[in-house]
C-alpha cells in the first residue's frame, strides 16, 4: 500500500498557516544539507521553521520570532538537514523565552511577569519592582505573549520584592534550552527511521561520558545497531525497542545495522 | 439636543452590552474589546483557539459570540488551548507527513494508509486534512495507531463530544472537596449518660496485591438504632447496608494503582448519632513477576561491553526501569516495558557485580527482580547453546541438532553428546548433526560441549524431545 504521504504533501503545502512559526529570512538560508549535527543544534529541512535539537533525540518549536531571539543572535548555526530526517525527529514541545531577558504579558490581562527557568511565569507586582529589577527602562522590555502560547509556560511564585529575583543570574546560569528545559546533557539520542534513512543523525558528536539512545521508530522492520569495532551491539531491535550505550572513552564509533548492512552510522566522542 | 441626542443613542446601545455581560456561563463564547474568541469552560477559565480552523471544527459560525467587558474577560483566566473537535478533520504537522485522525480529548491517532483514511472519511478525505502548525502540536496526546476500521469511528466520536467542556472533561469550578465525614455526634456535651457509637472497618488481606480480591467488614456499635453504615474505599462508596456487620467482596484495582488504599465505614443512627472507622490497606509490592532481567553473559573482561536487557511482560504497564550494579542506577528508561542498556567493563579482573532492576509500574507499584552476578575475568567462557529442530518425534524418524559456540577468542571446537557418548566433533562453532531414525519411545537430552582457544570449557543441555 502506498505510505499516506506522497499524496499529502503537496496538499499540505497550499494551507495558509494562521499562526507562524519563527521562519528563517530567506537570504540567510543555507543551502547545503547535511545528515550530521549533534544535540542541541539548530536545525531546519527544506522549509524555513528552524528547531532545537534536543539531547532527548526530539525537536523543539520557536514558537515565534521573539522567543527564538531571546536565545540566538542570528540564524549563523542553523543546519540544514533532509526533510525525510525531519520528520523523523518527533516533535518535542516548545520552546519558552529565555529567563530574565525580557518581561512578558497577555494581550488580555494587564498583569506583567517576569520569565524564570522551566518557562515559568512570575508576576511582577509592582511598576516600582519592574524599574528595580529591569531599569528605567522596564517598560521597553515588555512582549505580548499570543494567548495560544500561553499555555507553554506555567505559573510560579508572585516576585515580592528584589531579592525574589535577579533577572541577570537566571539568564547567565541559564545558557541553553535543554538547561532551561531540564533535559539531561549527558544523553544523546538516534532515531532509526528505516532501510532508506537510516539513522538520524547519521553523524553526530557527544562528549565522552554521554549516553546514546537508539529507537527503532521503524514500524516494520527490526534492526540492529552493531558496532563495527565490537565495541557495542543492541542486538535485534523490534518496532518501538530502545538501546542505549555510554561513551567511556573518546573517539570515533561506526557502527551499522547488521540486518540491512547499508544502514550506517557514526558516533564521534570527544573530551569536552 | 443633537449632542444629547447622540449621547442618548450610545446609551441605548450599551443597555444590552451591560446586559450580556451579566450573562457569560460556562460555554458561552465570549469576547471582549478584541476580536479573539473565547470558550468559557465550566472551571470559570476562558480557553484559546489557537487557529480559525479550530474554532469552526466547533461552530459553523460567529453569532453566538458574547462580548463581555474586558475587565470581566481578564478575571477569566486562561486554561488553555481548545483542540479540533473529534472527528471532525485529519490533522497533520508541516514538518511530518503523517496523517492524525482526532479522537477524544485532544488525541492524535496515526491513519497509516490511505486507504484507511478513504473507508473512515469517504473518497473526499484528503480534503479534510489541515495543517497544523508546529507550536500547536503539543496541545495534542498522540494515541495508539489506527490499525482496522474498526478500531475508530469519526461520526461515534464526534457525537460524544458534544461540547468542549465534555471533549475536555473540563469540571466545574467547586469548592476544594470536601472530605465526606458524617454529621458530628450532636451531644458531645450533653447531660445524658451516652452510649459510645462506634464504626470500624477491616479487611480480609491486610496487604494485598493489586488485582487480588479482598473483603472488606464494616460493624457499628450499638446495632439498634442503626440507621444505615456505607463503606469505602478510596473514597468512593462501594456498600451500604441498614445493619451491621455489613461486608463486601472487592478486587484492588490493577491499574492506576496506589500505594496504599484508604478504607472507612460510616454508620449514621436513626437518634442522628454517626462515627466513622477508618484504616489503610497498603499494597504489597508483590513478587517480581513479570519482570526478566536477562545479562548477555555472566562474565566480562575488562574492556569489553556488558549488556543487560529488562523485559516487562503485558500483566502491567511499566512508568520506570531502572538498572542498578552494585547498588549503582546505572540506566534508566521511561515508559516503555523493555529496557536495554550496554556500557563497559571497567573493574579489575576478580571484581564481582551484583546486577538487579527495579521497575515501577504506571500506579508506583514497584517490583525488584532477583539480583544476578557478573564476574570480572581475564578470558571469558564460551557461550554454547543447542536446539533440536523438534520437540516431539515418532518412532522412526530423524532429528537434526545444532549447537552454537561463541567467545571473544576463537571457539576450538564444539562436540554433541548423548548418554555419555560422544555423537560428533566439530571444529567449528556451529556443529550439526543428524540423529536417527529413532525406533523405541524414549526422551531424548543432549549435550553439547566447547573450549576456545584458552582452554576454559562450557557446556549446555537441550530442551527434552520424546520420541513418541
Amino acid at each position: 500500500m502506498k505510505p499516506l504521504f506522497q499524496r499529502l504533501f503537496s496538499i499540505g503545502l497550499g494551507i495558509a498557516l494562521i499562526a507562524v512559526p519563527l521562519a528563517l529570512p530567506l537570504a540567510s538560508q543555507a543551502q547545503t544539507v547535511t545528515n550530521s549535527f549533534n544535540p542541541g543544534d539548530l536545525i531546519k529541512g527544506s522549509l524555513s521553521t528552524v528547531y532545537y535539537f534536543a539531547p532527548n533525540g526530539k525537536r523543539l518549536v520557536f514558537p515565534n520570532e521573539k522567543t527564538y531571539f531571546t536565545w540566538y543572535s542570528d540564524f549563523s548555526t542553523v543546519k540544514t538537514i533532509s526533510d525525510t530526517a525531519l520528520a523523523a525527529i518527533p516533535l518535542g514541545g516548545n520552546v519558552t523565552y529565555r529567563p530574565g531577558v525580557k518581561l512578558v504579558k497577555i494581550t488580555t490581562d494587564p498583569k506583567t511577569y517576569a520569565v524564570d527557568r522551566g518557562g515559568t511565569l512570575r508576576w511582577v507586582t509592582s511598576e516600582q519592582l519592574a524599574a528595580q529589577l529591569y531599569g528605567t527602562n522596564w517598560a521597553h522590555q515588555v512582549d505580548d505573549i499570543p494567548d495560544a502560547f500561553f499555555v507553554n509556560y506555567t505559573r510560579g511564585t508572585d516576585i515580592l520584592s528584589v531579592n525574589d529575583f535577579s533577572p541577570s543570574n537566571v539568564t547567565t546560569q541559564t545558557t541553553t534550552i535543554a538547561q532551561d528545559k531540564s533535559i539531561p546533557t549527558n544523553t544523546a539520542s538516534v532515531n532509526i527511521v528505516d532501510i532508506n534513512t537510516g539513522f538520524v543523525p547519521q553523524i553526530t558528536t557527544v562528549k565522552v561520558g554521554t549516553t546514546v539512545t537508539w529507537t527503532n521508530n521503524d514500524p516494520f522492520n527490526n534492526h540492529t545497531v552493531t558496532s563495527n569495532t565490537g565495541v557495542f551491539d543492541s542486538g535485534v531491535l523490534a518496532p518501538t525497542k530502545t538501546f542505549s550505550f555510554t561513551f567511556p572513552t573518546a573517539g570515533s564509533f561506526s557502527y551499522h545495522c547488521s540486518i540491512h548492512p547499508g544502514m550506517q552510522g557514526t558516533i564521534n566522542v570527544v573530551n569536552q | 439636543m443633537r449632542r444629547i441626542f447622540s449621547f442618548l443613542m450610545i446609551v441605548s446601545m450599551l443597555v444590552p452590552f451591560v446586559a450580556q455581560a451579566q450573562q457569560a456561563a460556562s460555554g458561552d463564547l465570549i469576547k471582549g474589546s478584541l476580536s479573539t474568541i473565547y470558550y468559557l469552560g465550566a472551571d470559570g477559565k476562558r480557553y484559546v483557539f489557537p487557529t480559525e480552523k479550530t474554532f469552526f471544527s466547533w461552530y459553523s459560525d460567529f453569532s453566538t459570540v458574547k462580548t463581555i467587558s474586558d475587565t470581566e474577560l481578564a478575571s477569566y483566566p486562561l486554561g488553555g488551548n481548545v483542540t479540533y473537535r473529534p472527528g471532525t478533520f485529519l490533522l497533520k504537522v508541516v514538518s511530518d507527513p503523517k496523517v492524525y485522525a482526532i479522537d477524544a480529548h485532544g488525541t492524535m491517532r496515526w491513519v497509516e494508509t490511505e486507504a484507511m483514511a478513504q473507508s473512515l472519511y469517504g473518497n473526499q478525505w484528503a480534503h479534510l486534512v489541515h495543517d497544523l502548525p508546529d507550536p500547536f502540536f503539543i496541545d495534542y496526546a498522540l494515541g495508539t495507531p489506527i490499525i482496522n476500521t474498526a478500531d475508530f469511528s469519526p461520526a461515534t466520536v464526534t457525537a460524544a463530544a458534544a461540547s468542549i467542556n465534555a471533549d475536555k472533561h473540563i469540571q466545574t469550578a467547586a469548592p476544594a472537596p470536601q472530605p465526606i465525614t458524617p454529621a458530628p455526634a450532636p451531644s458531645a456535651t450533653s447531660t445524658t449518660p451516652e452510649v459510645s457509637h462506634t464504626a470500624e472497618i477491616t479487611s480480609s488481606n491486610n496487604s494485598p496485591a493489586s488485582g487480588d480480591t479482598i473483603q472488606l467488614v464494616g460493624s457499628a456499635s450499638p446495632v439498634t438504632g442503626l440507621d444505615h453504615l456505607t463503606l469505602y474505599f478510596d473514597n468512593s462508596p462501594i456498600k451500604t447496608c441498614l445493619y451491621s456487620p455489613c461486608s463486601t467482596d472487592l478486587t484492588i484495582p490493577s491499574s492506576g494503582v496506589k500505594s496504599a488504599y484508604d478504607i472507612r465505614s460510616e454508620a449514621f443512627w436513626i437518634d442522628r448519632h454517626a462515627a466513622t472507622g477508618t484504616s489503610s490497606i497498603p499494597i504489597s509490592s508483590g513478587s517480581n513477576s513479570g519482570v526478566t532481567l536477562t545479562l548477555n553473559r555472566q562474565e566480562s573482561t575488562p574492556g569489553s561491553q556488558r549488556s543487560f536487557d529488562v523485559l516487562v511482560d503485558n500483566t502491567f504497564s511499566a512508568y520506570t526501569i531502572d538498572i542498578f550494579v552494585d547498588g549503582l542506577d546505572i540506566h534508566g528508561c521511561t515508559r516503555v516495558q523493555e529496557c536495554r542498556y550496554a556500557d563497559t567493563e571497567t573493574s579489575t579482573t576478580g571484581t564481582v557485580h551484583t546486577v538487579y532492576a527495579i521497575v515501577q509500574d504506571v500506579g508506583g507499584h514497584v517490583r525488584t527482580t532477583a539480583q544476578q552476578s557478573i564476574t570480572v575475568v581475564d578470558h571469558t567462557h564460551p557461550l554454547i547453546s543447542i536446539s533440536p529442530d523438534k520437540n516431539f518425534i515418532y518412532k522412526g524418524e530423524t532429528l537434526g541438532i545444532t549447537a552454537t559456540a561463541s567467545d571473544d577468542v576463537a571457539v576450538s571446537w564444539v562436540e554433541i553428546w548423548l548418554d555419555n557418548v560422544e555423537l560428533k566433533h566439530c571444529a567449528a562453532s556451529i556443529c550439526t548433526l543428524t540423529t536417527g531414525p529413532w525406533t523405541a519411545s524414549r526422551t531424548l537430552n543432549f549435550l553439547a560441549k566447547t573450549q576456545n582457544s584458552f582452554g576454559l570449557d562450557a557446556q549446555a543441555t537441550s530442551t527434552s524431545v520424546t520420541v513418541q
